[in-house]
């Protein structure tokens, strides 16, 4: 039995201990894939909460077909798109430069090399869909057929976005270059 | 720092830890739910464990609470807890509606979305009006004729449908579409239906199922109060169509669905040939496409083909300076229509026949280039289709590597 089942079949049973390790394992994935996404301290701690107040509450009569990671995972990009459109209405094509969320503060997110963090600040010029794509496959490691079944798409509309999205952060990585 | 595979590199490197108030905060919340739901369990549970216990260890017990298990795993396949509705009940509205009104947006990957007011009516009838009043659109598959209607410029559009089969209309009609395949999904309950857990609409609770066959992709994300679909999407090739505020059995005027032209209205009537469509089709496709784009044939064979033929048409225009004039516009409207028969062939070659298409970079008049070969229903050879478009059986030894 891999380490996660045995965790989440303690946690059935209200194991205090399972949740903190499975909360300690988590934490930074999930938190990294909030952020990205929503590029606002306080509404990806917020997605964090969310997704393991929810585990704590299914905990009795949750049933994992899949990897619980990619789950988690999943639960987060979900919470911070509805998080996301009730906040700013910008969940359409439009890029977000100009939307009122706060960005994040440069002494709490530490990324202590320069073109990771280059590549952060731009993801938030992204469009959503796009930028949802690029986090979750290669920040996360989800395949490309599970985005497209949590974005309602098809697979190729994934791949699409996908390519979009790297051809757009080339480009804008690039603009700031020669600048 | 240019290529995608350093921005990748680099990608993955970001790791951002959350603050320790926050972790505090977060394991507080959560070990307090956990609390609360073992507690709401344990309430449920038999009070005298030691009991139960005994009685667990008899062997016919075992057998008798495996043989349960296996029951309720069969009756409640989909179902996840005891209160979750099942697939059946959330789209049961979808399969016996009478009528229904929705909104549906409809997005196509690099084009603005388009937004419109949608009414069905049995047995084949939608009325669809674009939100911002430019178009109606009134479809009646018995009658086989389409409206459209454009109120501003006083003009509408007629399309006959010729040669209409005599049943089955649902391919014309997305409502209908929509429901033959949540009726088939219901019907096999097999994996094809999968369970997409909750997540929040506009600040409501929804639970999610997913259809996913052989060009069949919905989601239906309902309220699991009422039982009632709240969003529901439909995605074929490049194209996404959701549908919200839906409601069913909604009394619907018959004048909605008149399929007369208002007075004072110029009127264009164009004929489709709407029979199945055959080989011969597919064979036309590519001789009109060819025709059209400078002798090439299509680069892929799906969805996409039509925007890549529309943009291929639109850069022409722009490069010999002419500006799409009404006429040219229904032109390339007729001839991609003519064009859509062919697509539709391939769409409906089951899984079975083992289609493929090669015929991207190939120009029209490669007689040695196999560009489509496909398996017909009972057949032990493939047709093959060259660039010049001759078609030959071919053992299935012989098709192209």
């Amino acid at each position: 039995m891999s380490e996660d089942k045995h965790l989440l079949k303690l946690l059935r049973h209200g194991d205090r201990r399972a949740l903190r390790r499975l909360y300690e394992k988590y934490r930074t994935d999930l938190y990294t894939v909030a952020l990205s996404l929503i590029q606002d301290v306080h509404t990806a701690e917020d997605c964090l909460q969310d997704v393991f107040v929810r585990l704590a509450e299914v905990a009795t009569d949750l049933e994992i077909r899949r990897n619980l990671k990619g789950y988690l995972i999943s639960c987060v990009a979900n919470r911070a798109r509805d998080r996301l459109r009730r906040k700013s209405k910008l969940l359409d094509r439009r890029p977000e430069v100009g939307c009122s969320i706060s960005a994040p503060d440069p002494v709490k997110v530490m990324i202590d090399r320069e073109e990771s963090a280059r590549i952060f600040n731009t993801l938030t010029q992204l469009p959503y869909a796009q930028r949802e794509v690029f986090v979750l496959h290669v920040q996360a490691g989800m395949k490309f057929k599970e985005i497209a079944k949590l974005q309602d798409v098809s697979i190729k509309t994934v791949l699409s976005r996908y390519r979009y999205g790297i051809e757009r952060l080339q480009a804008l990585l690039e603009k700031d270059d020669v600048k | 720092m240019k290529s995608p595979r350093q921005i990748k590199r680099h990608a993955k490197k970001i790791r951002i830890e959350p603050d320790a108030v926050v972790d505090e905060r977060v394991l507080t919340l959560a070990e307090t739910a956990l609390a609360k739901s073992t507690k709401d369990q344990a309430a449920v549970l038999p009070r005298h464990p030691p009991i139960r216990r005994t009685i667990m260890k008899s062997p016919i017990t075992k057998l008798a609470a495996a043989a349960a298990i296996i029951i309720a795993v069969l009756i409640g396949i989909h179902q996840i807890g005891g209160s979750t509705p099942a697939f059946a009940e959330i789209v049961r509205p979808f399969i016996t509606a009478h009528t229904a009104t929705f909104k549906m947006t409809m997005e196509v990957e690099g084009v603005p979305s388009q937004k419109f007011d949608c009414m069905y009516a049995e047995p084949a009838r939608m009325r669809q009006t674009a939100q911002d009043n430019s178009a109606v659109v009134i479809s009646d598959f018995q009658q086989g004729r389409i409206v459209t209607l454009l109120p501003a410029q006083k003009r509408a559009v007629v399309i006959e449908m010729e040669n209409m089969p005599d049943e089955d209309h649902s391919k014309f009609n997305m409502f209908r579409e929509i429901r033959k395949h949540l009726q088939e999904a219901q019907d096999t309950e097999d994996e094809s239906v999968q369970f997409l857990g909750e997540k929040e609409i506009d600040g409501l609770t929804v639970i999610g199922y997913h259809v996913q066959k052989p060009a069949v992709d919905i989601t239906v994300w309902a309220d699991p109060q009422t039982k009632l679909p709240v969003e529901m999407t439909n995605t074929s090739g490049p194209t996404t169509y959701t549908m919200t505020d839906i409601v069913f059995d909604v009394e619907l005027d018959e004048s909605l669905f008149n399929l007369e032209i208002p007075d004072g209205y110029t009127v264009r009537t164009m004929q489709v040939d709407a029979s199945e469509p055959t080989e011969k089709d597919l064979l036309e496709m590519f001789h009109i496409w060819a025709e059209h784009m400078d002798g090439n044939l299509p680069s892929v064979l799906d969805m996409n083909a039509s925007m890549e033929f529309v943009k291929y048409q639109q850069k022409k225009m722009k490069e010999e300076g002419q500006e799409p004039s009404e006429e040219s516009v229904l032109e390339l409207q007729k001839t991609i229509m003519r064009m859509g028969r062919g697509a539709v062939f391939v769409q409906q070659l089951p899984a079975e026949s083992d289609w493929y298409y090669a015929g991207k970079g190939i120009k029209l008049g490669d007689a040695d280039t196999a560009i489509f070969w496909y398996r017909p229903e009972g057949s032990e050879t493939y047709r093959v289709i060259y660039g010049d478009l001759s078609v030959k059986d071919v053992a299935p030894e012989n098709l192209p590597k």
